[in-house]
């Protein structure tokens, strides 16, 4: 038993099932899922960390793949009580890895896999990495193997996305827009050529105007026969939904300090607010140390005449102030107990196992702000 | 000031890059910077969490084209108006739109067709440069989305054309293509650091973009340098002295050598003729003040450089 207070960090990790870390594009967000998840595995949990970011050269020094399997990730010299497994996730084999498990039948999965219109889905869009993490995540969920899953966020507005995306599934299918619509053009298609645009109404004529009635044909194959993957997303999509609001999780907003990065996470934390989702704990890295001040100060009273000083004391200043309202934001919306964390701005870049370790342990102490 | 001459002879600039890097302050200021160089701009961003209003004093811009200087025109883009406008404004059918089109249903439309919202956006930018003959911009501005986002953005038309639609969509998605590659037209440029890591992805996807779009001549604007001549930069490497403030120089202009040596090497492997890639290195402010001031660009980019071999 300690004695001493727990670091917040450390608090997180033994409380929580889930961990997800979001941010905007290049405050470090994925470092910082990397290394709670190697953190954890020291303090001896079974930890999964799913990374979605492509933040390759990471992954390759960590020895993660590229896929929807988890490998484990072995780290040499350390005294890992628990353990680590990780996965960079590809896109199509999460999704291939879906429709494996949701559609109904072995000829239906082969026609799946066949379709043209899956194999640009599932390789080339932009969008459904992030609900195939969430699916992948729910999948996870039901595996005792794991007693921690760190989950990394994609970067940048898509953040938000991510978020609403359960939703914005089951808008498609229990709301059932899509498929009333183009269920009845499928079906008036076996009817024959001539019943097909009648049936279908003047809402299908009308969008068969704009983009052919080959695409809609297409279109309506392809829903037909995702139908069961469809509803195994959005039962998926809802029960993970659950999950993250639930105690088990919690989010880790990673920010910096500078204008954009204090913007994208106020309009995160008025979005985890808003859809009741727990904050366990802010970090603001890239801390331009605040030593940093004293030692310009000295400087310039000493005549040493450095040049650049005068734009590193902005700097200081700047990474004060902004941290300073990322803190009050912070309070403001989940309170003054939740934790916003410091961590200063390393000359080092972290691409290899022993900085990543280093970084872990930086951050089992960052500096607390009050 | 001639370093950014090659840049504003294409009227379309695309700007993309990692994330958190000032892709947004480097595309305002590069619209400013024309503004007052007799220029009418239209920059665009489409972003959920709006990066341009609060440089340009406003709280909120939406989808909606505000002027935001005096022949400055900057506009959000979300993909359900770009969808409205493609439809109307690009395929002409209006009273389609209106009779067909609620609101949930362009929703579902735009999360199932895959790459419609790419697409919509891609439209809407030829639309700015080439059929708006109302305003009559000077230059579009892309504050564009990061690396990969991007990628699969120039990739769409691509998408598209080979997904067996016909139709309007298809004579539209091909018009758009010929315009956002022709690269008299059009110029990418990305935006990045002067740290190793920062610039190996920033080689990668020039590479990409050489290998999978054919696109070659991308422009490199290296962000956060210091501010230091080259007198300075042996100044500052002379210096002994165990002062944390002045090791904290030394070894971020160590990293920046370092990495612009290693962008330049990088870039001059993709060059077929020999050429050396243009770099524009830009200073390093230390501190944003939001809004932007006026003259805040000319100010910035007076203290650029193009880097020299």
């Amino acid at each position: 038993m300690s004695h001493t207070k727990e670091h917040p960090i450390l608090s997180l990790i033994h409380d929580h099932r889930f961990i997800v870390t979001l941010g905007s594009g290049g405050v470090g967000k994925t470092t910082t899922a990397v290394a709670l998840a190697v953190l954890a595995a020291m303090e001896g949990k079974k930890v999964g960390l799913l990374s979605i970011d492509p933040a390759k050269r990471l992954a390759d020094a960590m020895g993660i793949k590229l896929g929807s399997a988890l490998s484990p990730i072995k780290i040499p010299g350390s005294d890992m009580k628990g353990s680590l497994h990780g996965a960079m996730l590809d896109q199509k084999a999460v999704f291939d890895e879906m429709v494996d498990r949701w559609a109904p039948s072995k000829s239906i999965k082969e026609k799946i896999y066949e379709n043209s219109i899956y194999k640009e889905v599932s390789a080339n869009l932009g969008g459904p990495l992030e609900y195939m993490a969430l699916a992948k995540l729910q999948a996870m969920s039901e595996d005792d193997s794991f007693d921690l899953i760190v989950l990394d966020t994609p970067p940048d507005t898509h953040a938000l996305d991510f978020l609403e995306r359960p939703n914005a599934l089951s808008g498609f299918t229990e709301g059932g827009v899509m498929t009333w619509l183009i269920k009845p053009f499928y079906l008036a298609q076996k009817l024959g050529a001539g019943k097909l645009l009648r049936a279908s109404g003047k809402l299908m004529s009308g969008i068969s105007a704009i983009t052919g009635v080959k695409m809609l044909q297409m279109l309506a194959e392809f829903l037909v026969l995702m139908e069961d993957v469809i509803k195994g997303f959005s039962k998926a999509g809802n029960q993970v939904t659950e999950l993250l609001k639930s105690s088990q999780t919690s989010f880790i907003l990673v920010a910096a300090p500078h204008n954009a990065a204090v913007r994208s996470a106020r309009g995160l934390m008025e979005e985890l607010k808003r859809n009741k989702f727990p904050l366990g704990a802010m970090l603001v890295n890239r801390y331009t140390p605040s030593e940093l001040e004293a030692s310009i100060k000295r400087c310039q009273d000493e005549g040493v005449n450095a040049p650049g000083l005068e734009m590193l004391l902005k700097k200081v200043g700047y990474a004060k102030d902004l941290t300073g309202t990322l803190r009050d934001d912070v309070h403001q919306f989940f309170g003054t107990d939740t934790p916003v964390l410091r961590i200063e701005e390393h000359s080092k870049f972290i691409h290899t196992l022993d900085s990543v370790i280093e970084f872990s342990e930086t951050v089992s102490h960052a500096k607390v702000l009050h | 000031m001639n370093f950014l001459e090659s840049l504003f002879q294409k009227k379309v600039i695309l700007l993309t890059g990692k994330g958190g890097i000032g892709k947004s302050l480097t595309a305002a200021s590069l619209s400013q910077y024309a503004v007052e160089h007799g220029k009418k701009v239209c920059l665009v961003e489409s972003n959920s969490q709006e990066q341009l209003a609060p440089l340009f004093r406003q709280s909120k811009i939406g989808h909606n084209l505000t002027e935001v200087l005096p022949n400055l025109h900057v506009i959000n883009l979300n993909p359900q108006d770009n969808f409205r406008d493609f439809v109307v404004l690009h395929l002409g059918f209006a009273k389609l739109f209106e009779k067909v089109f609620t609101k949930t249903l362009v929703k579902s439309f735009i999360n199932m067709l895959p790459g419609i919202a790419e697409l919509t956006l891609l439209g809407r930018l030829f639309y700015f440069s080439e059929i708006d003959e109302k305003h009559d911009f000077d230059h579009i501005i892309l504050d564009g989305f990061a690396s990969g986002h991007f990628l699969s953005l120039l990739k769409t038309p691509d998408a598209v054309l080979n997904s067996g639609m016909v139709g309007p969509v298809i004579k539209e998605t091909e018009r758009v293509k010929d315009f956002i590659f022709n690269q008299d037209k059009v110029a990418v440029a990305i935006v990045t650091m002067p740290e190793p890591l920062i610039v190996s992805e920033a080689v990668d996807f020039a590479k990409k973009f050489k290998n999978e779009l054919n696109i070659s001549h991308t422009h490199v604007l290296v962000n956060r340098c210091l501010p230091l001549s080259s007198g300075e930069q042996e100044a500052l490497e002379a210096l002994q002295t165990e002062e944390q403030a002045v090791q904290y120089l030394q070894s971020r202009l160590g990293r920046q050598k370092e990495s612009l040596n290693q962008l330049k090497r990088g870039l001059a492997e993709l060059e077929d003729s020999g050429k050396q890639p243009e770099l524009i290195l830009l200073p390093d402010l230390g501190a944003i003040q939001e809004p932007l001031v006026n003259n805040f660009a000319s100010n910035w980019f007076a203290n650029a450089s193009k880097d020299s071999m």
